[in-house]
């Protein structure tokens, strides 16, 4: 072997362990990178929830002790208790409102083609993108033109303008991938519209919508930006709790944000597990159907309706 | 028939053989479905960002508005200094606060997109989920971490590296910029893992079989395919920023005060709303610019495919 060679043969080596180096360097970064991350997203609520249970008024370390106090305390103020009944009646219906509309936004999008249809889908997801702020203001100089007092109407509308356009999207979503035969089916074989619609439209999409309602639930229970404006003299529970710590201070509030927050993450991920144990049988249904139709079991009427249409 | 209406349904024209009146009933029934659209779109969205417009070209009077037409509001806004800083400082906070999540999501996306297996579904929902801890609590906690005698400085304090409680981390502008970015990551993220997602595996080994690097694959093939989703999550970010007024009001103080706590003040205290609707308006054409700068960059040169 020439010198040459084996000087090749060394700096191919040492390169090899720089290269597995600055491999393992980078592997390390980047762990550390997303581990901090995640200590990042969760330190302000498990923070709160550790303050919650913390009988001293002023927010400091050490702890004195631990006590229930704030939360029976939260529970016991009548005015706290007005403003989660507030909120719940105008998020329900804001979502009431918003399913009935998003559907049929949705079923209008998905089926015609009309002039302008970009435009009018654009338009329509727009209270969605815009800041909260401006979305409360200029609805509140409508109202303010129109005569309308900030209540509980004004409220609904204001939560209405963006949890529609997210059911129509998430709706739309679902019909693009259904499939169109199975409408055309229920029709051939005599059924009208609206039962076509109630019998085969709605229970295709019927998770999609019910997962759209409750995310749409839980961004009006926790809409402050735009209900700050439109809210008048009882406030929904976010606004009650901005009035409470904008200025002064109870301790009460982390009591108040722990359940909050307990509360809409068990909804929001109970959803998720439904929608994705519902999908995951209903695929697997299609999959069992499939292989039976390869099986050669397939029923000769699904046959002559594809060939009929 | 109903063959025919289901077809008719799908494409929404009539066929040649039809009669005009049939083609005008057509017609007719087809407007008549789309003007429930048409209406919510006119009332929630066009009339009042229209009036918004109207009312910041209208003027003040002792907390009622004079329909008196001029652009009054505008010039005081802009002759104003502490309007000038303001904005400026707006449009800073954002832009930071917008980058600095950029910076870390798409790494982090990155990371859990490759490296995470099939555990990655579980380490996404994992990064949104605090979204759903309530927006108001993921602002108010770091006024309990930052504050005075917050959890940072006892931690610091008891480690030696401070001695006292020192107010330097809450109510200036670096605190607005760290509960910014911090409400925006899970934003950001979304965005970015929905575009690094979609890159098919195959690519990457394509690229490494060709003999690039791990670097040089990121650069010539997953960058140009995830810049548009990184663009997006950054422009949402930036929106979101720039028109809130919750963080700069509970962690802000004096020196993070940002366009919108005088929007709240105009709406408020000052009752000054033809002005509040004129830094509104403002704020809507900042965001509409940004948007269409944006866009110049979200053009995919080539389709995943």
């Amino acid at each position: 072997m020439s010198s040459e060679a084996i000087m090749l043969h060394r700096r191919r080596g040492t390169r090899s362990i720089l290269a597995r180096f600055s491999r393992i360097s980078v592997a390390i970064l980047g762990g550390v990178l997303v581990c901090s991350v995640y200590l990042f997203l969760y330190a302000p609520p498990i923070v709160t929830a550790i303050f919650s249970f913390n009988s001293n008024d002023i927010q400091t370390l050490p702890f004195a002790h631990w006590t229930f106090r704030w939360y029976t305390a939260l529970l016991n103020d009548p005015q706290m208790q007005s403003a989660i009944y507030y909120s719940l009646e105008a998020g329900l219906t804001a979502v009431a409102v918003g399913a009935v509309f998003g559907v049929a936004f949705a079923l209008l999008i998905h089926r015609l083609r009309f002039a302008g249809r970009n435009v009018v889908q654009a338009l329509l997801a727009a209270p969605l993108v815009t800041p909260g702020m401006v979305l409360g203001i200029s609805l509140l100089v409508v109202f303010r033109s129109l005569g309308i007092l900030p209540g509980f109407l004004t409220v609904v509308v204001g939560h209405a303008s963006f949890i529609t356009p997210l059911i129509t999207f998430i709706v739309l979503q679902r019909l693009r991938t259904t499939d169109p035969t199975l409408e055309h089916a229920s029709m051939d074989c005599g059924a009208g519209r609206i039962r076509t619609f109630w019998h085969v439209t709605l229970p295709g999409i019927r998770l999609a919508l019910l997962f759209a309602c409750l995310l749409g639930f839980t961004l009006s229970m926790d809409e402050i930006a735009v209900t700050y404006f439109l809210a008048g003299v009882q406030g929904t529970l976010p606004v009650y709790v901005w009035g409470l710590i904008r200025f002064g201070f109870s301790p009460e509030v982390n009591a108040a944000f722990s359940l909050i927050g307990g509360g809409l993450l068990l909804l929001i991920l109970g959803t998720t597990a439904v929608v994705l144990v519902a999908t995951r049988e209903s695929r697997q249904s299609m999959h069992v159907q499939q292989q039976r139709e390869q099986e050669g079991a397939a029923p000769a009427s699904l046959e002559g309706g594809a060939a009929a249409s | 028939m109903g063959n025919i209406g289901a077809d008719m349904m799908e494409a929404g024209i009539p066929t040649a053989a039809d009669s005009l009146w049939t083609r005008l009933r057509h017609v007719g029934r087809r407007t008549a479905a789309v003007l429930p659209m048409l209406a919510w779109v006119i009332l929630l969205v066009l009339i009042p960002n229209l009036f918004l417009l109207f009312y910041s070209l209208w003027q003040n009077n002792i907390g009622t508005v004079a329909h008196v037409w001029n652009v009054e509001n505008y010039r005081t806004l802009y002759g104003s200094q502490v309007f000038q800083i303001l904005i400026r400082r707006t449009f800073l906070i954002a832009v930071v606060s917008a980058g600095i999540a950029t910076l870390v999501a798409y790494p982090v996306a990155y990371i859990v997109v490759r490296k995470f297996g099939r555990f990655k579904t579980t380490a996404a929902i994992l990064i949104l989920v605090p979204l759903w801890f309530g927006y108001l609590m993921r602002v108010f906690a770091w006024r309990i971490i930052l504050g005075q005698q917050g959890v940072l400085n006892s931690f610091l304090n008891s480690i030696g590296l401070t001695h006292g409680p020192s107010g330097a981390f809450l109510y200036n502008t670096p605190s607005v910029i760290m509960t910014l970015t911090y409400v925006i990551i899970p934003y950001v993220f979304l965005s970015t893992y929905a575009a690094l997602d979609r890159v098919p595996r195959y690519l990457y080994e394509a690229s490494s079989d060709s003999g690039a690097s791990a670097w040089a694959t990121f650069r010539h093939v997953v960058w140009p395919l995830t810049r548009p989703g990184v663009v997006v999550g950054f422009a949402i970010g930036f929106a979101l920023a720039f028109g809130d007024y919750i963080t700069p009001a509970l962690v802000g103080g004096l020196s993070g005060t940002m366009l919108g706590s005088i929007v709240l003040q105009a709406f408020g205290t000052a009752d000054d709303w033809p002005l509040g609707a004129a830094i509104g308006m403002t704020i809507i054409a900042t965001g509409l610019l940004f948007l269409a700068l944006m866009a110049l960059f979200t053009r995919l040169e080539a389709p995943i495919e």
